[in-house]
């Protein structure tokens, strides 16, 4: 599953451990989920999904559609 | 927990999360030691001289009884760093799947090592504790290793 997460987040200007903060996660589970290496936990996604006001789907894509 | 009474060593659960973690954990693994040494002379494994086999068993034993009491006691959210969602970080994936594969190397080496015992000869005994020592070191190294896999691999 690929992501938009680094470039929601640096829409925002934040660092990985300003938003590991706000999630209440680790800074390595940031960078994990950046590079696609870690998928996180549905309360993980939706937090992640309301941080940066949007929705999972625009969030979160399934492989075959994020080229 | 508020950030602003996070220590480096943690608080305690018990009493209130007011006590520090090793205000608990010191004298009750001091205590524990000395507790084990004594039963080390009662049982009669501490040497021909009770004192220093007793106080030898007391003063090796405190400070793994502290860190296994400081474990048991600490409260982790009050420690500095700690996230206050530890369970959805990506250390805990990591963890939980560091110790499954631990626990089927386990099971492997275990069946391997029963079958290979199988075949010694009658004349030959092996020690039950080089045994058990033997799986507590597999399970340490396969864990550590393959959690340090998965902080590489990210």
């Amino acid at each position: 599953m690929r992501n938009r997460v680094t470039e929601s987040r640096q829409r925002l200007a934040w660092s990985q451990q300003r938003l590991a903060d706000e999630l209440g996660v680790s800074r390595q589970t940031v960078i994990s989920i950046e590079r696609g290496r870690f998928d996180p936990s549905l309360p993980l996604a939706f937090r992640l999904a309301a941080v940066f006001d949007c929705t999972l789907e625009e969030l979160f894509l399934p492989d075959e559609q994020s080229e | 927990m508020n950030q602003d009474v996070r220590t480096k060593w943690g608080r305690s659960k018990l009493g209130g999360g007011r006590v520090p973690a090793m205000a608990v954990a010191v004298p009750a693994g001091l205590a524990l030691g000395a507790l084990l040494g004594l039963v080390a002379v009662w049982l009669g494994v501490a040497g021909p001289d009770p004192v220093i086999g007793g106080t030898v068993y007391a003063v090796l034993l405190a400070l793994p009884m502290t860190s296994l009491v400081y474990v048991l006691v600490v409260d982790r959210s009050t420690m500095v760093g700690a996230t206050e969602r530890p369970e959805e970080s990506v250390e805990s994936g990591w963890y939980d799947r560091a110790a499954a594969g631990a626990f089927s190397d386990i099971v492997i080496v275990a069946g391997l090592g029963a079958t290979a015992l199988a075949f010694i000869p009658a004349n030959l005994s092996v020690d039950p504790m080089l045994l058990l020592v033997g799986v507590i070191i597999v399970s340490f190294a396969s864990f550590a290793l393959r959690y340090l896999l998965l902080q590489r691999r990210g």
